[in-house]
């Protein structure tokens, strides 16, 4: 907040244990959800485990198929199969509980009291503009921190269980499904959540109004974090006839030139043309001599996790100091 | 008890999207400490955003309000304010929302001030199914729970029959006089003030157009009754004629010539009428209500 020279808006912690206190009185239902759904989480992680492993007694070879074992079927048990396709979701989740808490905080939280007017009442009382603001921030991001770093844990704990055995298919580390879930980037968008929906609160001061708007800017930053992740750490490049490994996130590929001018795969494949009998002639045809890939090892994995949390929480900082700006303006 | 619990100077305050028209404008006054204020004009006068901006809900287009020596953000702890519509936590009952004042109010908080005030209002009953009456109740315990040396309300006893009026008319004043805390009260119904405020602040169009201890802005209007003719030099407020019969309220410019003229003093109401009726006539601050005067006498 510093950073764009702004005076410390949060009053001394002292002052806002009263606020906070009665936030969550005020708040307790929801306060009850949201731990439910805390548990629900760590509840179907555990579960998931538990049911493959019960099943595992089916695998009759050590690489858990339960076809005949070294032969060219491989079937994993249903149980895992299920588990995988659920656990390649976790990501999307986390997202979606992000989204969730921020809504939550621009609407009821912040904007309900707003437009109904009750945030008369604590600025009635002992309690600056500030101060409320700085309660219904702290509180949340305090609650938001802890439950999804245990859900990250639990999840880092069950995906880890399935990821390890072969054949594992949709799990890897770089899916759009499952990276944002694998680290601190978790708890760095549900605590942007709160701050967009603070932001929102506070400018629009319309309950159904600020909802929506938290959920548009926040479905923006996460698709556009999805889409365009793979930017964020600089590629490794492969050269050679194969690929980088199965623990690689594959981004780009070709092949090289004489003069090291890059041709790419995908441009051989456009729209409308006939993929040729040996697909490499479209690339050697254009002048390539060497095979090359561009991808993340899986060593990438916490620089990518840390740039994007990084940028995040920049952006979080961002939205609380201007959610406090606006706040002061119009308020004194 | 001196010092301005108020004091205003040039304020001003417009609404984004209300045809940019000012709700407040040019407003400067006085309150000193210690006095009951009745804060009246019609609907739309800018009373309620005179008492949001002496409460720091909003922050002035223009000019500077000062709350007991201090901006209003500073003065928070000290003073309380009831709106209009008696913001309440609809999720909390009538204890909770004692409870909730005991919490914000940490170092003022008075539970046995504000359990008095509640009264008979079912303790575990939730604030959603109060009655407006009940609200209004439980809204005054927040506020004289709070032990505001500056007490704002806002329209407070208008949904109340006029028993509960009464009781909590008693029960403010009561613990008014025993504080000695200041207190605003505004409303566009005169009874509901009369005989509880000894000072007066008139809202119209924005502006202040009266202000002054009640006495002192009743003695220096005369009701006029006689033939039609020029009231000179008394400033006329306003004048209207019934056939031979001139009656006209003035403030005495010198001694009212009692040979042609039959002088009475106005009551509150008539002189409250005339000024709203007549929105040419002046402004009048009593010395007490003129903002700076104190200032520049210490």
């Amino acid at each position: 907040m510093s950073a764009i020279g702004l005076r410390a808006p949060v009053a001394p912690a002292a002052g806002l244990r009263g606020p906070v206190r009665v936030l969550l009185r005020q708040h307790r239902r929801s306060l009850w959800v949201a731990g439910a759904l805390l548990v629900l989480g760590i509840a179907i992680v555990v579960g998931l485990r538990i049911w493959v492993a019960v099943a595992s007694s089916d695998e009759l070879c050590a690489d858990g198929d339960i076809t005949r074992c070294g032969d060219d079927t491989y079937q994993p048990t249903y149980a895992r199969a299920a588990a995988e396709g659920y656990l390649s979701g976790g990501g999307t989740v986390v997202l979606l509980l992000a989204a969730l808490i921020g809504v939550f905080v621009a609407g009821p939280l912040i904007a309900r009291e707003l437009e109904s007017g009750t945030f008369r009442l604590a600025w009635a009382q002992s309690v600056s503009p500030a101060q409320w603001l700085a309660a219904r921030l702290a509180l949340p991001a305090a609650l938001v921190t802890a439950g999804t770093t245990v859900l990250v844990l639990v999840y880092r704990w069950g995906w880890s269980g399935l990821q390890s055995k072969p054949y594992a298919s949709g799990l890897g580390w770089y899916e759009n499904g499952i990276h944002p879930a694998l680290g601190p980037t978790a708890v760095a968008y549900a605590l942007l959540a709160l701050a967009v929906g603070a932001l929102c609160a506070v400018a629009v001061r319309r309950t159904v109004l600020s909802m929506s708007l938290t959920a548009l800017v926040l479905g923006t930053v996460m698709l556009g974090f999805g889409k365009r992740r793979y930017e964020l750490w600089p590629t490794t490049r492969f050269f050679g006839d194969d690929g980088p490994g199965s623990d690689a996130w594959h981004i780009e590929s070709g092949m090289l030139t004489a003069s090291g001018k890059e041709i790419y795969w995908k441009d051989c494949f456009k729209a409308g043309t006939t993929v040729p009998e040996d697909p490499t002639s479209c690339l050697r045809n254009q002048g390539g001599i060497t095979y090359f890939a561009d991808y993340h090892p899986a060593s990438h994995f916490w620089p990518l996790q840390l740039v994007e949390t990084g940028i995040l929480l920049a952006l979080a900082a961002l939205a609380v100091a201007l959610a406090f700006r606006v706040l002061r303006r119009r308020h004194g | 008890m001196t010092g301005a619990a108020i004091e205003a100077t040039g304020l001003g305050m417009k609404y984004r999207g209300r045809d940019g028209g000012w709700a407040l404008r040019d407003c400067s006054f006085r309150l000193p400490a210690g006095r009951v204020c009745a804060l009246v004009g019609p609907n739309g006068a800018g009373k309620s955003t005179l008492l949001a901006l002496a409460a720091g809900f909003l922050r002035p287009a223009e000019g500077t309000v000062q709350v007991l020596g201090g901006a209003p953000g500073e003065a928070r702890a000290k003073m309380a304010f009831v709106a209009q519509d008696k913001p309440l936590y609809p999720q909390l009952t009538v204890a909770a929302t004692l409870w909730a004042g005991a919490e914000l109010n940490p170092a003022t908080w008075d539970q046995d001030t504000a359990e008095r005030i509640a009264g008979e209002l079912p303790r575990d009953a939730g604030v959603r199914s109060l009655s407006g009456g009940q609200r209004t109740r439980l809204a005054l315990a927040l506020a004289l729970g709070k032990r505001p040396e500056l007490l704002l309300l806002d329209e407070p006893m208008a949904d109340l029959d006029p028993l509960a009026r009464h009781q909590l008319m008693g029960a403010l004043m009561a613990e008014a006089a025993e504080h000695s805390t200041t207190i605003v009260m505004s409303s566009h119904i005169l009874t509901e003030l009369e005989g509880a405020c000894d000072y007066l602040l008139l809202v119209d169009g924005g502006r202040v157009r009266l202000g002054g201890e009640t006495d002192d802005l009743l003695a220096a209007h005369t009701l006029l009754t006689g033939p039609v003719r020029d009231t000179d030099p008394h400033t006329v407020v306003e004048s209207r004629t019934a056939g031979r019969l001139q009656t006209t309220l003035v403030r005495r410019q010198g001694p009212v010539d009692t040979t042609v003229w039959e002088a009475t003093e106005p009551s509150l109401e008539e002189l409250l009428l005339a000024h709203l009726r007549s929105p040419e006539a002046p402004a009048l601050l009593t010395p007490s209500a003129e903002a700076g005067k104190e200032v520049a006498a210490v």
